[in-house]
């Protein structure tokens, strides 16, 4: 048998783990999509920060809306004054790299992460008070995932056969070692101020995840600990007091945000019936993550560690990814802040894709081109 | 979209979707981020029904565009989005091969650069021509060809059974 032929037949006996995906549901994902693009066009290429996704149905479907009726206008007490305005600008790149983007902020806002690219392979860039840096490289790609207000930051190194969590500081980069049999880390490492990191391994190879085991790696060491968590935890995020957010899996497959102390005493945090909950980032009090409806996309949700407060931030799209110490949570393009969206200004023709928030009000991320998701540079809004 | 063009839509996808699951997964080796690039692809596919049920190759079509969802998936970070990281159920192993050797091929895949990796998996698994995959992935049809050698080249050592083995090592 020749190698073309014989590598047809294995292709075809490679067992796959069975799709999640449903026809229904892949239809209405596509409604939501070509909706939102109508509205976006409908809207004149404004970015949709501002909510006027939500507005746009009652313009553009059924028949013209009556005109309101003359009413007086009630008394109400004067307004608070409200927040400034987000002020936009862009990241400095250093000599000859184009197309970057920044991926996280420490609490500060002095320290911000980003990538340019080489195909597919991050290059790695540390930005120290606006000014552009690149790190070295010890792997094809070095993907930045977390920098602390001391300006150490963790990452994931990957190339052909190799994969590996790093710590860098003071110019040098630390390999995170894995425990025997658990070599594939995921999804990304994640650091507290103190320099403490987390992130989940399992076997190499294993799909499913279902071997999965919590790691830390104590400030300034490359050891792993096991966390002493439950089986089916997933941690994500580690907060300066070491607190540990994630989920766990439950009945089979759902998943239920939860918080674990080091000693691996766990609690669940408050959801909604029927849906499935991850908390993905926590600093200080506040944790967000997302809320998944069966067969529906993840809606933002917050939650005050300190209370177990649950807030459906219900106009958000995709679940929170970043959260500050005041309970500002970012989206993969909106920030919202004390429940409402908080415009962004973006270039025309242009989308964002914000990544990081600190402590300051510092919103990092980048802008893409419409509908071609070029990168074209990396940009911060200071709000 | 019509509510006709939504019933093609629908049944294309039917007919599709564990082709395209299964070609995700051997690009990317991993069950939730190959969900992830086949509900973009098939989101960016209701986008554009009309134009692209009307292309003559509408399968070199999808695969192009499944192709470049997972060209830059990583750099976009939508796999915390669409299904929250969602661990799909176990896989059993396969009828032929148990897991070591699924795995083995899995690993030599995921060891190949990702644009090589593309060129074998529609070559040899979607069965695209080396007109039609270098028109999947926007290169040169010679491209395609020298990056199909080097990608069987590298793959050899999975492929050979152990029967064809135990004949060379005789």
């Amino acid at each position: 048998m020749n190698d073309e032929q014989n590598l047809r037949d294995r292709f075809e006996e490679i067992s796959v783990p069975p799709t999640r995906l449903e026809v229904d549901a892949l239809v209405e994902v596509g409604r939501r999509r070509a909706f939102r693009r109508r509205s976006w066009q409908a809207a004149g290429g404004v970015a949709l920060a501002t909510g006027l996704l939500v507005a746009v149905p009652t313009l553009v479907i059924g028949d013209p809306a009556p005109p309101p009726p003359v009413v007086a206008a009630p008394t109400t007490p004067a307004k608070p004054t409200p927040p400034k305005a987000c002020k936009a600008a862009t990241l400095r790149m250093p000599a000859g790299v184009t197309g970057a983007s920044a991926n996280g902020v420490d609490p500060s806002g002095r320290y911000v992460i980003g990538h340019y690219f080489k195909g597919q392979d991050f290059q790695p860039l540390l930005w120290t008070d606006g000014k552009p840096g690149k790190l070295p490289l010890e792997a094809p790609s070095m993907q930045l995932t977390s920098v602390n207000v001391n300006g150490v930051v963790a990452g994931l190194a990957e190339g052909p056969n190799l994969q590996y969590a790093f710590r860098y500081e003071n110019g040098r980069y630390t390999r995170l070692r894995t425990p025997p049999g658990l070599g594939w880390v995921y999804p990304y490492p994640a650091m507290n101020a103190a320099g403490d990191i987390v992130i989940n391994a399992k076997p190499e190879g294993e799909s499913s995840g279902e071997n999965t085991v919590g790691l830390l790696y104590k400030a300034g060491t490359s050891a792993p600990i096991k966390l002493p968590l439950p089986a089916n935890s997933y941690v994500y995020d580690i907060t300066d007091d070491g607190t540990i957010v994630g989920a766990l899996k439950k009945d089979g497959v759902n998943k239920t945000a939860y918080a674990w102390d080091r000693n691996g005493r766990g609690r669940e945090l408050k959801s909604v019936p029927g849906t499935t909950s991850i908390v993905y980032s926590a600093e200080g009090d506040w944790a967000t993550g997302g809320l998944w409806p069966k067969n529906g996309d993840a809606t933002p949700a917050r939650w005050n560690l300190r209370t177990g407060e649950l807030t459906q931030l219900k106009t958000g799209e995709g679940p929170g990814l970043a959260v500050n110490s005041d309970g500002w949570v970012l989206t993969t393009n909106e920030l919202i802040r004390d429940g409402a969206n908080v415009a962004l200004p973006t270039p025309a023709n242009q989308e964002i894709r914000t990544q990081g928030v600190s402590g300051s009000g510092l919103v990092v991320g980048h802008t893409v081109t419409v509908g071609k998701n070029a990168i074209t540079g990396p940009r911060t809004w200071q709000c | 979209m019509r509510a006709d063009e939504e019933r093609e839509f629908v049944e294309f996808v039917r007919g599709r979707l564990p082709r395209l699951h299964r070609t995700a997964y051997l690009l990317c080796s991993d069950a939730h981020r190959a969900d992830d690039i086949v509900q973009t692809t098939l989101a960016a596919l209701y986008v554009s029904w009309r134009k692209a049920s009307a292309a003559d190759n509408l399968d070199g079509y999808v695969h192009r565009i499944l192709v470049r969802r997972y060209l830059d998936e990583r750099r976009r970070g939508w796999s915390r989005v669409l299904l929250g990281d969602h661990p799909a159920p176990s896989a059993s192993p396969g009828a032929d091969h148990g897991i070591g050797e699924r795995d083995a091929l899995i690993t030599a895949l995921r060891a190949l650069p990702k644009g090589q990796r593309a060129v074998v998996v529609l070559r040899y698994f979607g069965d695209l021509t080396v007109e039609q995959t270098a028109e999947a992935l926007g290169c040169s049809v010679g491209n395609v060809k020298s990056q199909c050698a080097r990608g069987l080249a590298a793959l050899r050592g999975v492929l050979v059974t152990p029967a064809e083995s135990m004949r060379e090592q005789s």
